[in-house]
């Protein structure tokens, strides 16, 4: 019995120690690994405008904009298939074409924006996502906003229907906001 | 009835108890029960399609629902909105019946799935006291029904992916409750089926349980009153009419047979009283139970004696064992039938054959119910039967056995000899010269005479003999136990000695005898054709030997008897072959030494023995009716050998043929006529025939005879008498003899010329003859001095070895010539 009390203090103690060291780095982490499975679970609500038309052996492929915040996490998801089609992730440089790309999410610490976010209509087929407030305001479609550990989605739905973008009535269930 | 329904003490069987229920209890019972078991059946049925059809809809409405909610919470999981997957299972409180309802998620928030160990989001429950249940993540929804929850497992899938599990679990006592609903519905309904049932039961089987009472009302009634013109009324056409209607139907038969019955009792009970047949019936006892009034004629008792003991009692005690052991054989044998053949002996005495049937009598069941038997009085039959068989075997005239008993009786007896001991004696009695006395005194004084022979006869034997009256004046006795020949021949001395006593027949007394032959068993013989006829043979020789004696039977009678036989056997053989001939004896006038004629002499030659004599087989001919044949064939000889002589003119015309005629050859009804024919045939006048009769013969039957001579004489033939003088004739029978001529017997001419006394009768013969107008012929002359002494005495003709012995037809011819050529040269030395 003596040797259990000692070994079960033992352990507590050991179980405490790594928390307290990864601190707020750790925190920063556990955000984007959620908000890449964000990205994920988004692209399963959202039917782009000519999926139809896509072979059927072309990926959807994720496109990082700029700042990569995900760190490996979104290579993870590379396993993984959204309706049948295979997740291809690619990494665009600010100068860079986002032709190909289905879903472009774009890091609120990116110092510039594509232009396709204020190119008028028609709407190119790309769900762009960012996590900064004011993105809808700018032209975007979706963004991930974390509020107090939770991560809050807002969808610009008028602009996503008119670029032809179908969106699940569950998905608008738990948006935050929808314009 | 008593039997059928004996009060049982033991308990009764509840099926046996329901078993004597009116049938009106039956139908309600049937009619309650069949409403209520179709009820509860029915409500059985409905209750459990009805939770089966409920479970199906809570099943779907649930499956819809959890489908419903799992859809909608996909995004709620995904992102793990706890919010929105408690709203979306808020919606679950509109159904009263969920108790609880939870959402898990299989993934986290970063997006890895845990597909084994669901993290619940989300909760609903309507009283608290739930929580939710650790569960698996199915492959697809899974929808359990308990006894009291119903519980769905439902993947939330997205794209493929289940990412979540909703669990949903609803109470099901709603259902239970609207089922105890629905049944607190049926109670009145039952309660009123029942009521309706009960109600129908009465009335059906007021229906048809009165018509039943009635009928079997009216069925006592039959019963009581034994009255069977009353019929049950009829309600309806139905089954229970229909039995009324055979009932009824039954009723009018059994009316209509009992009416037969009745009157075929009458008819039984006419034919009964008016029987001359005694009836009576035995019950299967033997007891009497019925006899008719002719029963009381016959057995002399009165009806009432009669049912009490039985008219066995009355019967003879000779025959009382017997008629009790064939009833025996009856009643306890199941003989078919007995006869019954006895003798009663009626309390007064008399004595009464009767003779009756018993056969048993069977129900229409064959079972035996008793027996029915006649009985009718025989007496005056058995009496005209005995008196018929008192004619059968008795003789009328003298009351002994008749022939036919005579022959029975000692055909008993032969069979019935010991092997050792005494024989029987057999004893033919004739009595001697019985004819004579018929014909002299008339046949009433014969028949007393045969009575009192037969009287006689009688008293000369013992008790166990027989006398009988074979026909005519023939008796025979029948000794059994006779030892030896010497008591047979005692009895034949007495038998002798009681008949030669006088007997007085009317005014006269005659004295008669009788002979006798004996013959024993069984030395003689064992048979009684043999016996009789070994006694016959006996009985003739005893006549033979001069009557009025007795001869016992020998073996020498018997060789005489097989050589008779022979003889007649070869008389027949030598008809046949016609071996006989004629020899011819010439008959001279003794005056004129003319020869006036012959006798024909027939000889036998018989190849083994020679020359058989006349005197042998003349009499065996006549005895067995060759004489017919024969005598016809020597009258027909000689008349052809008369034809020859006085063709060759060796004879003149005056020349007779003499030809002996046997008696018995009148019997030949056709004799007369034959003999005109063969005269015709030759040629020859009647006058050269002449028919010679022997006077005994002659006499025994002399009334015919002369008719027979008359007819013969009418014809114009000659007719001598032989053997004239031997006889007893008297002279009135010899007056009337139509004869011409008569033979002087050769025994008289032997004499001569030694006995004085013959010559005188012979004399006296002649002349006697000579009265009557006859011729005279003498037989037999050998010698010259007799041939003188019968010419002196004026006998007419002659015959002998002293002028020729018989001549064969050859050496007569030679006789003839010589003769008339000596006799012509004598004359004419003589002149």
């Amino acid at each position: 019995m003596r040797i259990g009390l000692i070994s079960r203090i033992l352990l507590s103690t050991l179980a405490i120690i790594p928390l307290t060291v990864r601190g707020a780095s750790d925190d920063l982490s556990r955000e984007y690994r959620i908000k890449a499975a964000y990205l994920y679970n988004l692209s399963k609500f959202i039917t782009w405008p000519d999926e139809e038309n896509m072979a059927k052996d072309m990926p959807i492929t994720l496109c990082v904009y700029g700042y990569n915040p995900f760190e490996t996490y979104l290579e993870k998801l590379q396993d993984r298939q959204i309706r049948g089609r295979a997740i291809a992730v690619r990494y665009v440089g600010e100068h860079d074409s986002v032709d190909g790309c289905q879903l472009l999410f774009i890091s609120q610490h990116n110092t510039t924006e594509p232009k396709l976010l204020n190119a008028p209509p028609p709407y190119p087929p790309i769900l762009t996502v960012s996590d900064d407030q004011d993105f809808l305001s700018r032209g975007g479609l979706v963004t991930l906003v974390t509020v107090s550990n939770n991560v809050q989605l807002d969808i610009n739905l008028t602009r996503a229907k008119a670029a032809g973008f179908s969106v699940s009535a569950n998905l608008l269930e738990i948006a935050h906001r929808i314009q | 009835m008593n039997a059928e329904r004996a009060p049982s003490k033991k308990p009764r069987q509840w099926s046996m108890r329901l078993h004597n229920w009116s049938i009106g209890s039956k139908l309600i019972l049937l009619s309650l029960a069949t409403s209520l078991i179709g009820l509860l059946a029915a409500i059985t049925a409905i209750a459990a399609y009805d939770q089966y059809s409920l479970r199906s809809v809570l099943r779907e409405e649930f499956s819809v629902l959890a489908n419903v909610i799992a859809n909608r919470s996909s995004a709620a999981v995904v992102f793990e909105d706890e919010a929105l997957a408690q709203n979306n299972l808020s919606a679950l409180q509109y159904r009263s019946s969920v108790t609880l309802g939870c959402i898990y998620r299989t993934t986290n928030s970063d997006g890895a799935e845990k597909p084994n160990s669901p993290v619940v989001l989300a909760t609903f429950h309507s009283n608290g006291e739930h929580e939710c249940p650790e569960v698996k993540t199915p492959a697809q929804q899974q929808i359990n029904i308990g006894q009291r929850y119903l519980e769905v497992l439902q993947p939330i899938v997205l794209d493929d992916a289940t990412v979540g599990v909703l669990y949903l679990q609803a109470s099901l006592d709603e259902t239970y409750n609207r089922l105890q609903h629905k049944l607190l519905i049926m109670i009145p309904v039952v309660i009123f089926a029942a009521a309706i049932a009960v109600l129908i039961g009465t009335l059906l089987s007021r229906h048809i349980s009165h018509p039943l009472k009635m009928l079997g009302k009216a069925a006592a009634l039959v019963a009581e009153h034994d009255n069977y013109s009353i019929r049950a009324d009829k309600f309806s056409e139905d089954e229970v009419g229909q039995v009324v209607d055979s009932f009824n139907h039954m009723l009018s038969v059994i009316e209509r047979e009992n009416a037969h019955l009745r009157e075929s009792e009458e008819k039984f009970r006419l034919i009964s009283e008016s029987s001359k047949v005694g009836i009576f019936q035995l019950d299967r006892h033997g007891n009497c139970i019925y006899s008719n009034e002719e029963m009381s004629a016959i057995s002399g008792l009165d009806g009432e004696t009669l049912l009490q003991q039985n008219w066995l009692h009355v019967v003879h005690p000779d025959d009382k064992r017997r008629i009790t052991d064939q009833f025996q054989l009856l009643v306890q044998k199941n003989a078919p039938h007995i006869n019954l053949d006895c003798c009663l002996m009626l309390p007064d005495g008399a004595l009464k054959w009767v003779t009756g049937d018993v056969a048993p009598m069977f129900d229409a069941d064959q079972q035996q119910i008793g027996f029915l038997g006649t009985l009718s009085d025989i007496s005056e039959l058995k009496e005209a039967y005995d008196q018929l068989e008192q004619m059968a075997f008795y003789d009328t005239l003298t009351g002994l056995a008749n022939r036919r008993l005579f022959r029975n009786r000692l055909e008993h007896m032969l069979s019935n000899i010991p092997r050792s001991g005494a024989g029987v004696a057999l004893i033919l009695i004739d009595l001697d010269h019985f004819k004579h006395v018929n014909d002299s005194m008339g046949h009433d004084s014969g028949d007393s005479l045969l009575t009192v022979v037969s009287e006689r006869l009688k008293h000369c034997v013992r008790f166990t003999d027989t006398v009988a009256r074979l026909g005519g004046d023939e008796f025979a006795v029948i000794l059994p136990n006779v030892p030896d020949t010497l008591t047979a021949s005692a009895i034949a001395e007495k038998i002798m000695q009681a008949l030669s006593k006088p007997v007085l027949l009317g005014d006269q007394e005659i004295t008669i005898s009788g002979s006798m032959g004996i013959s024993m068993a069984p030395e003689d013989s064992n048979t009684a054709e043999v016996l009789i006829k070994n006694a016959d043979l006996a009985l003739y020789k005893a006549k033979d030997e001069g009557r009025n004696n007795f001869k016992f039977f020998t073996t020498e009678m018997n060789t005489l008897l097989v050589r008779h036989l022979n003889l007649v056997q070869q008389l027949r053989q030598a008809i046949d072959n016609q071996s006989f001939l004629l020899q011819y004896q010439p008959q001279i006038d003794l005056l004129s030494g003319q020869l006036v004629g012959f006798e024909a002499l027939v000889r036998w030659q018989q190849k083994d023995r020679g020359m058989v004599s006349p005197m042998e087989f003349i009499p065996v001919a006549e005895e067995t009716g060759l004489i017919i044949p024969l005598g016809r064939w020597i009258l027909r000889t000689a008349c052809q050998q008369m034809r020859a002589l006085v063709d060759a003119k060796l004879v003149n015309n005056r020349a007779v043929m003499a030809v002996n005629l046997s008696v018995k050859q009148f019997e030949d009804m056709q004799l007369i006529k034959f003999i005109g024919e063969t005269l015709i045939e030759f040629g020859l006048r009647p006058a050269q025939l002449e028919l010679e009769l022997t006077e005994s013969v002659l006499m025994e039957n002399i009334e015919d005879t002369v008719e027979a001579l008359n007819n013969l004489k009418a014809l114009g033939v000659g007719l001598s008498i032989d053997d004239f003088g031997t006889g007893y004739s008297s002279l009135s029978y010899l007056k009337r003899l139509p004869v011409n001529v008569v033979k002087v017997d050769r025994s008289f001419v032997m004499d001569i010329p030694h006995d004085i006394e013959d010559m005188e009768i012979t004399a006296a013969v002649i002349a006697m003859a000579h009265k009557l107008r006859y011729k005279v012929v003498a037989e037999g002359i050998e010698t010259d001095e007799q041939y003188k002494f019968l010419r002196e005495s004026g006998c007419d003709y002659g015959q002998g070895y002293f002028f020729s012995p018989p001549l064969s037809p050859d050496a007569l011819v030679d006789f003839c010539r010589h003769y008339q050529a000596e006799l012509e040269s004598e004359m004419n030395k003589g002149r």
